[in-house]
């Protein structure tokens, strides 16, 4: 209740609901056109949010995280492509539903499942967070190593298909990190003599690059791609039919709670709990056959998922520093923009920034409900904007974003070498998640190693034999062995069917 | 052209030989010789990216040695989506050299009417409409952000 009050006051103010509500929008848009995503946004935003200071610049990247991973709904409906991977599986029924003239039905109970699962993950945030941010507060430098190499390990064997390319992807975003100052002695190194580097790379240049410049690269080759939107019902419902949401609570709750679950893992993120709560939701249904047909509860189980993991994801992030995807890395560095340092302390030492957090969001999926809702009309002709006129201001908007933060020409050096970097990994098949992971979890991981062997006098067996500690060490391997373990047993599968 | 993972494979080595050597110049700290010195966590992660791109290297000669028909048919359709990129690449590189001399408001304005214009192609109808397109769009991120949100933006040699 504390941090609610903390929260109510610090949010509930015309500017904060005024940017908030602005937020949602762009974010609403972004995950309504296919190519930009919920990441893209937040990325680009970020450098814009250092004057809001920290309760309205969280408040803002929260309220772009919500609309997009929502907005996804949109072209996934009218289209059939997704906007955003989180929605791919509502295209399976959304799009069918449109196609038969239901396009205002599928949509106006995408946006209710959306603001369902957006506010019951809220609420399972608000119980979880406090409690585990109490257990993590035992955690020593060990612990904490343990944890960043358990975070890296299973963003890489979940993220990427080939598991040598995850662990290099990995082991790049921490290598990226080692220029600069050393994080314990604050002595200057890879610098070779070049000023500029003693800082290292900062935050925004290496995450717009790998994200934003990357994405736009990739766009560009597809540059050609128009799409012919299916058009609305003269008379445009806002609500879903009554008699449908009574009929499927049950799917509401069990999309959500999955969702939540799934956001808590990292790694995994609002398509993967997308497809488990559609798995579910038809294995539940009395007419499992409609589904992929354009079945109602197809729509309400995808869209009340992937929302529900916004909530669910910010439980790792805020309580252990852990970010479980790459939307939540990149809010992860709105925190860090912000002096805040995510983790059990988050909760002693800023608790008014922990309120506003929870508060920010439950307002931000209200305004996503009425924004997306309200205004449909609008943003489903935005999908229409061509990408020929649409990918040079994302361009620019990286420029000036990353420029304004230091004013530094370097800056924007790192920023299309970066972009293009992680553009040739992309089409080597690799993902850039584990970067970003590696990125961010590198200094965690540096830090706590050195800090557990100082406080051991070069001791190297506290990592294993610390109950805690040695848990995560094996679950990292695990996370690792696993998909290795797992495919050795397919393969071997296939060749005794075929034999 | 760029796909390649011997190529990047190789890059990851060079990558891990550089951290390595790059760490040798590292002052030791005083006050924390040894594992939790300053120089071992690069050196071991430089050697665990070095270790991982040989493994690269190899898995990815053992896969080109089975499918070496495809390789060359798939090089043809990649080619020609990467001639997108790279233009936006050099126009890319070209407006950040160009800001500090040029400014921002020119330097955006060339940058959009050049991306704006090729990336089009036959979509652009009305080849005004370009112009248009370009200058409203470098006056209102320049109006947003130099003026709305008080970011310095290069003013160049003209102002």
């Amino acid at each position: 209740m504390e941090y609610l009050s903390y929260g109510l006051h610090n949010i509930v103010h015309v500017n904060s609901l005024l940017l908030i509500a602005a937020s949602v929008l762009f974010g609403v848009i972004f995950g309504a056109i296919p190519g930009l995503t919920a990441t893209l946004g937040i990325a680009l935003l970020l450098p814009f949010t250092y004057e809001m200071g920290p309760y309205n610049g969280l408040a803002c990247l929260l309220g772009i995280y919500v609309g997009a991973t929502s907005g996804g709904l949109i072209s996934a409906t009218l289209i059939g492509i997704p906007g955003t991977g989180a929605s791919i599986v509502t295209t399976f029924d959304g799009y069918p539903m449109a196609q038969q003239g239901k396009a205002n039905q599928a949509l106006s109970l995408g946006c209710f499942s959306s603001f369902v699962g957006g506010v019951i993950s809220m609420i399972m945030l608000m119980l979880i967070s406090p409690l585990l941010a109490r257990l993590a507060l035992k955690f020593g430098p060990w612990e904490y190593f343990s944890l960043g190499i358990f975070g890296l390990t299973i963003v890489v064997s979940i993220s990427s298909k080939n598991l040598i390319k995850g662990l290099l992807a990995g082991s790049l975003g921490v290598a990226i990190t080692l220029p600069g100052q050393d994080p314990l002695v604050a002595i200057p190194r890879y610098a070779f003599g070049f000023t500029q580097m003693e800082g290292g790379f900062a935050l925004l240049p290496t995450l717009l690059g790998f994200f934003a410049i990357t994405q736009l690269f990739g766009d560009v080759e597809s540059v050609a791609e128009q799409f012919s939107v299916i058009r609305f019902d003269p008379k445009y419902r806002i609500f879903p039919p009554l008699a449908i949401v009574r009929t499927s609570i049950g799917n509401f709750i069990r999309s959500s709670l999955l969702g939540t679950w799934i956001g808590i893992l990292p790694g995994a993120g609002g398509s993967i709990a997308s497809f488990l709560a559609y798995d579910q939701a038809k294995k539940a249904s009395k007419t499992p056959e409609a589904f992929g047909t354009g079945h109602y509860e197809g729509v309400i189980a995808s869209e009340t998922a992937n929302n529900a993991v916004t909530g669910g994801a910010l439980i790792p992030l805020m309580t252990l520093g852990i970010p479980g995807d790459m939307v939540t890395a990149v809010i992860l560095g709105g925190l860090l923009i912000h002096g805040l340092r995510p983790g059990p302390m988050l909760f002693q030492d800023n608790a008014d920034v922990v309120g506003s957090i929870f508060v920010a969001l439950f307002i931000a999926n209200v305004m996503m409900f009425i924004l997306q809702s309200g205004l449909m009309r609008f943003f489903a002709k935005i999908i229409l904007v061509p990408k020929h006129i649409l990918l040079p201001i994302v361009g620019i908007m990286c420029v000036v974003g990353t420029y304004s933060v230091n004013n530094r020409i370097f800056d924007l050096w790192v920023l299309i070498i970066f972009g293009f970097v992680g553009y040739i990994l992309i089409k080597n098949k690799f993902n850039l998640g584990p970067i970003v992971l590696g990125y961010i979890l590198g200094p965690l991981i540096e830090t706590n190693w050195r800090l557990g062997l100082m406080a051991a006098r070069g001791d190297y067996l506290p990592f294993l034999t610390r109950p805690l500690s040695a848990l995560l060490l094996v679950m990292a391997l695990g996370s690792i062995l696993f998909p290795v373990i797992m495919s050795k047993f397919g393969n071997k599968k296939n060749h005794a069917q075929r034999a | 052209m760029l796909k390649s993972n011997k190529a990047v494979a190789i890059c990851f080595f060079v990558l891990s030989i550089f951290t390595y050597y790059g760490s040798t110049l590292i002052p030791e700290a005083i006050y924390s010789e040894g594992a939790a010195g300053p120089r071992l966590f690069p050196q071991l992660w430089s050697i665990f990216i070095a270790f991982l791109s040989i493994m690269l290297y190899g898995q990815s000669y053992l896969k080109e040695k089975k499918n070496k028909d495809d390789a060359s048919k798939k090089e043809k359709s990649t080619r020609r989506e990467e001639k997108n990129v790279f233009f936006m690449l050099i126009a890319a590189i070209g407006y950040i050299v160009l800001m500090k001399p040029l400014g921002f408001v020119i330097s955006t304005f060339l940058f959009s009417l050049a991306t704006i214009g090729l990336l089009g192609g036959e979509n652009i109808k009305n080849k005004y409409s370009v112009v248009l397109i370009s200058a409203i769009a470098t006056i209102v991120t320049y109006v947003l952000f130099a003026q709305v949100l008080d970011v310095f933006l290069p003013t160049g040699i003209f102002m």
